[in-house]
């Protein structure tokens, strides 16, 4: 919006590399007025930085992209009421106990198959990986099954390929599992504590699936290494990649990371939309822990959501891996009618770079600079 | 939606109301709680720094230091209040009197030459360096006829601030038949877009737009309400 001109060259100059828009999106100043000298009511007129200031903890975007929305209740009233209530014991006391069931059974067929194929097939490497793959497809299933997961698949299905890279919008970990038993792809994700970060070290390993912590600034180097190590290799399972790095809340999107973009692959963008007629999928990492996000969803009647296979997309002449990223957030933001909004998903976990307050401070110095020499 | 609010009672929100002398409606004081409550997420009872600073927008501010200062602790009601300043129905003088708070950090009535440079600091970083901040500081006291030393109270800015036009919050509340398309005005205006198939708005949507109005960048924030 406001490009600075003059003297104070910006030291915002790498500020734009991993931000594509946010500039736009912040109010700028308006310092840029009627000329004149300064006088003493320039300066002790805040106004304008208060009033953003204020505005922002009134609403902003950023929240709104994490915030759960509880899915409305259809037509509450008293005559419906009953039948609500028989529905809650039906969901609790057979439904539920009657999916643990099928999730243990699924888990018992597949252990017992996975262990052996696991440990005595060292030899046969091309054998091993695709019954792994067909195994990790099928408890999938079972999860899917497991919260009655109404899914519609549209567009072709993804098949194997090197030099490819699938990207989806993410809401909440049963992305990857509805994605999941339909491809075997090797996935990128947060390393995760408790019992599935044991599945992550164990099973989820042996498809591919690379882990990593958010926070760790060495993770990062190792995770691009093997990053580009496995997009070349031909055997590999199809990689999928959550470019936003957290989940949103399925109204919104936050910028991509440019990583899955510059691997010099063919992006193919995957959009998820999750009907909340009976459920929120979203999983509010800081509310819920995932055991209990998936009770959620096994006392729910349905997951309902729909899956798009877009058209997959090569870099342009030209175009930067930024440029394309926001280009396949686009696409997928358009098929899966989310807003976009300019916000890094990280700054869940971190403070916005001191640098966008001295953009602001730069400017009002700008300004006061100029004013000054206007005697 | 309007889970939050039904804890508000029609006690609650009149007392808030006259608390922050009826410059907020009851249907935007139940908004305010909605996202109070949100902001609190540690459901202390008032929101720690830490969480306003969690909204990246408040954080990159360069007076959120000192607007936390002033915001430590605040309950509800305390938190209306502090707003109020910025309701289009506060009087001139109640926004006056909310910018001299923020500038009178040890609040004894007073803001001193030091009071105003910290401030000017805060706004201009490094771009300045802190002998010229002292020197602008200087010229536009001597002009206005003080000096370094004068201790400045609210009736000064008053005069130097009172007829100047503050730049205000502009809150928009749309009203108008289900169906008419308000929700639509809303998207058009702040996003240029229109859809043909959007559904009935429930609860209250807002988005905001920064316009130019006269060479002065106002913020226009308008609310979408069902009804």
């Amino acid at each position: 919006m406001m490009t600075s001109p003059g003297k104070l060259k910006s030291s915002s100059s790498e500020l734009d590399l991993d931000r594509p828009n946010i500039e736009d999106y912040l109010p700028s100043g308006s310092f840029h007025e009627p000329r004149g000298k300064l006088r003493l009511r320039d300066l002790l007129d805040i106004s304008p930085t208060l009033t953003e200031a204020a505005g922002a903890i009134v609403d902003d975007s950023f929240t709104r992209c994490f915030k759960s929305n509880s899915p409305e209740p259809w037509n509450w009233n008293i005559y419906l009421f009953p039948l609500w209530c028989c529905g809650v014991v039906f969901r609790y006391f057979i439904l539920f106990p009657v999916r643990v069931l099928v999730l243990t059974i699924g888990w018992i067929i597949f252990l017992s198959a996975f262990i052996p194929v696991h440990l005595l097939l060292k030899g046969h490497d091309k054998l091993r990986k695709k019954l792994e793959r067909r195994l990790v497809e099928l408890i999938c299933s079972f999860f899917v099954a497991s919260w009655t997961g109404v899914v519609k698949y549209h567009g072709p299905r993804p098949s194997m390929r090197p030099k490819q890279v699938f990207v989806a919008n993410h809401t909440s970990m049963i992305d990857f599992i509805i994605l999941e038993q339909m491809t075997a792809f090797a996935v990128i994700m947060q390393k995760h504590p408790g019992w599935v970060g044991l599945l992550q070290s164990t099973i989820l390993e042996s498809v591919g699936c690379i882990w990593f912590n958010r926070s760790e600034a060495k993770d990062r180097e190792i995770v691009a290494k093997k990053l580009r190590d496995h997009v070349l290799g031909t055997d590999t399972n199809p990689l999928l990649i959550f470019p936003e790095g957290t989940c949103v809340n399925n109204h919104y999107t936050v910028m991509f990371k440019k990583g899955a973009f510059e691997l010099g692959c063919t992006v193919c963008p995957v959009a998820i939309k999750y009907n909340k007629i009976f459920v929120d999928a979203f999983w509010n990492s800081r509310k819920q822990s995932f055991t209990t996000h998936l009770l959620q969803l096994m006392t729910s009647w349905a997951v309902v959501c729909d899956v798009w296979y877009l058209e997959p997309q090569t870099l342009k002449p030209g175009e930067t891996a930024i440029e394309f990223a926001e280009r396949v957030r686009d696409i997928i933001s358009v098929r899966a009618g989310l807003k976009k909004v300019p916000w890094d998903g990280y700054l869940k976990y971190s403070r916005p770079s001191p640098k966008h307050r001295e953009r602001k401070q730069q400017s009002f110095a700008e300004y006061v600079l100029q004013r000054l020499e206007e005697k | 939606m309007g889970n939050t609010s039904s804890m508000l009672t029609q006690y609650d929100i009149e007392e808030v109301q006259v608390h922050c002398n009826h410059t907020f409606s009851q249907q935007e004081i139940v908004s305010l709680y909605q996202r109070f409550c949100q902001l609190d997420r540690s459901n202390g009872g008032f929101i720690s720094a830490d969480e306003f600073l969690s909204v990246p927008e408040f954080a990159v501010n360069p007076l959120s230091q000192r607007l936390l200062r002033m915001l430590y602790g605040l309950n509800f009601k305390e938190f209306v209040a502090f707003l109020s300043a910025f309701s289009p129905r506060a009087s001139l003088h109640q926004k006056i009197e909310f910018i001299f708070k923020v500038y009178d950090s040890d609040s004894n009535g007073k803001v001193t030459f030091n009071d105003m440079l910290d401030v000017l600091r805060d706004l201009t970083g490094h771009f300045i360096s802190e002998q010229e901040r002292e020197q602008v500081l200087t010229d536009v006291l001597e002009e206005a006829g003080y000096t370094k030393d004068s201790l400045i109270v609210l009736a000064d800015f008053v005069k130097v601030l009172g007829n100047s036009d503050l730049k205000l919050e502009v809150e928009v509340v749309l009203i108008g038949d289900s169906g008419v398309g308000k929700s639509n005005l809303l998207s058009r205006f702040t996003r240029n877009e229109f859809s043909l198939e959007s559904k009935s708005t429930i609860g209250v949507e807002f988005a905001t737009r920064s316009l130019n109005v006269d060479g002065k960048v106002i913020k226009a924030q308008i609310w979408d309400t069902a009804s």
